[in-house]
C-alpha cells in the first residue's frame, strides 16, 4: 500500500487507519529522531520527541497530513524532514544546561567577545548553487567531498564552483575599491 | 549599496555552525581565520562581511519542498530557487543536513511509543473485538499451553471435582436423614404506648 493510500484511508476516517499508519511509519520517525538526538547526548528524549511528531500529525484533524502532496515527495522522506525538524527544535529549546554563575571559576567567565561576521552578498552575484556551496564550506564547516555527497555532485565540481564564486567575490570587492 | 542589501542574500563568514547542541561552536575571527583546507579564503569572506551590510532574514522552508529536494524531484528553476533559499537559511540547512543523514533509515520502535501514538486517535481508530470474536480467538489460539497452563487447568479441574463431591455428599446425607432445619421468625406483639 502506498503512502497516498495510507493517508487517504486516514483522512477518510477509516477504522484502524491511524493504528496502521503508526505501525508503518513509526520506524521512520523514530530513526530520524534518534539520529539527531543520540549524538547530542539526548537518548532519553527520543521517545518523547517522536511522540510529539505524532501529536503534530494528529493535531487539528490531521491538518499537517492534508498539506502533504504525494506528487512532490515520498511520504517517508517528508516524515523524515518533519521528524528531523522537530528534533532540532527540541535541541534548540533545551540547548544547554544552566548552572549558577557562582559555581563557575572566575577565569572561565572572562572570555573575550567574538562577534560572527555576516556577509551579505548582492543578489545575482553568485548562482544559487555557488551560494549554497560557499555556505556549506564556510559556515557548515564541511569539506568539498561532504558537500559533493550532500548535493549529489562530483567533488571536483564543488571545488570549481567554490573557485568561481571566490573569483566573483574578489572582482566585486575590487570594483568597490577593497 | 544599502538599497541593494534589502534584496540580497545573507552569509555568515564564521563557524557559528548548524550545530545546535553546543558540541562544536567555534567562531572564526581574524586570528584563526586562514585555513589551508580546501583552499578556503576566509579573509575574502571577512572583507565581504565588512563591505556589505547584514541581512540575516530568511523565509521558512516548507518541509514538502525540502522533501522534494531530498528526493531529487526539483529541477531547473525550482531547484535553483530552493538552493538559494537554503543558502540563506541556516536553520533550513540544519534540517536538510539531519534529514539527508536519516533518509531511508528505519529502527525498531519501543512498544510504549506505539501504544502512546496509537492512543492519540482512539475514537477514530481502535477496532474493538466483539465478545464472540474474543472467545473464538481464545479457542482458536495458536499458542500452545505451557507447563504452568496445564498445572493451573489440572488444579482447577480437581477443585471443581472436590467441590462437587462435597456438595453431593451433603445432599445425600440430608436426603437420608430426612431432617431439615427450619428457622422460625418470632412475631412480637406490637402495642402502641402513650407518648406522655
Amino acid at each position: 500500500m502506498s503512502g497516498e493510500e495510507d493517508i487517504a484511508r486516514l483522512l477518510g476516517g477509516e477504522r484502524g487507519a491511524w493504528a496502521a499508519f503508526v505501525k508503518r511509519y513509526a520506524p521512520v520517525i523514530y530513526a530520524a529522531v534518534r539520529k539527531r538526538l543520540v549524538p547530542a547526548g539526548r537518548d532519553t528524549d527520543v521517545e518523547d520527541v517522536a511522540q510529539d511528531v505524532f501529536v503534530k500529525i494528529c493535531a487539528n484533524d490531521h491538518r499537517l497530513l492534508r498539506n502533504y502532496d504525494p506528487k512532490k515527495a515520498r511520504l517517508t522522506t517528508w516524515l523524515t524532514v518533519i521528524a528531523s525538524s522537530a528534533s532540532i527544535d527540541h535541541l534548540r529549546r533545551n540547548a544547554r544546561p544552566t548552572s549558577s554563575v557562582d559555581s563557575v571559576p572566575e577565569h572561565h567567565l572572562s572570555v573575550p567577545a567574538k562577534e560572527p561576521a555576516w556577509v551579505t552578498i548582492p543578489d545575482g552575484l553568485l548562482s544559487p548553487r555557488q551560494a549554497l556551496v560557499i555556505e556549506l564550506l564556510y559556515k557548515g564547516d564541511m569539506t568539498a567531498a561532504e558537500v559533493a555527497e550532500k548535493l549529489g555532485i562530483d567533488p571536483q565540481t564543488v571545488r570549481s564552483m567554490h573557485h568561481k564564486a571566490l573569483q566573483r567575490l574578489r572582482a566585486r570587492l575590487a570594483d568597490e575599491g577593497l | 549599496m544599502r538599497g541593494m542589501a534589502k534584496q540580497s542574500r545573507s552569509y555568515q563568514a564564521s563557524r557559528y555552525g548548524d550545530q545546535v547542541d553546543g558540541a562544536r561552536e567555534s567562531v572564526v575571527t581574524e586570528e584563526n581565520f586562514n585555513s589551508a583546507d580546501e583552499g578556503l579564503d576566509r579573509d575574502l569572506l571577512l572583507r565581504a562581511a565588512r563591505q556589505w551590510p547584514q541581512n540575516p532574514g530568511a523565509e521558512t522552508i516548507d518541509p514538502l519542498d525540502m522533501a522534494a529536494f531530498l528526493d531529487g524531484r526539483l529541477a531547473g528553476e525550482e531547484r535553483d530557487a530552493f538552493e538559494a533559499r537554503l543558502a540563506r537559511d541556516p536553520e533550513g540547512r540544519a534540517v536538510w543536513s539531519a534529514s539527508a543523514a536519516a533518509l531511508g533509515a528505519r529502527e525498531p520502535v519501543p512498544k510504549s511509543l506505539l501504544r502512546r501514538a496509537e492512543a492519540l486517535a482512539p475514537d477514530l481508530d481502535v477496532e474493538r473485538p466483539t465478545l464472540w470474536q474474543r472467545l473464538s480467538g481464545l479457542l482458536s489460539s495458536p499458542r500452545p499451553i505451557g507447563g504452568m497452563g496445564w498445572a493451573f487447568a489440572t488444579a482447577l479441574f480437581l477443585a471443581v471435582c472436590y467441590g462437587g463431591f462435597e456438595l453431593g455428599q451433603v445432599g445425600y446425607m440430608a436426603a437420608r436423614d430426612g431432617s431439615t432445619q427450619t428457622a422460625y421468625l418470632e412475631q412480637l406483639p406490637f402495642e402502641p404506648q402513650p407518648i406522655f
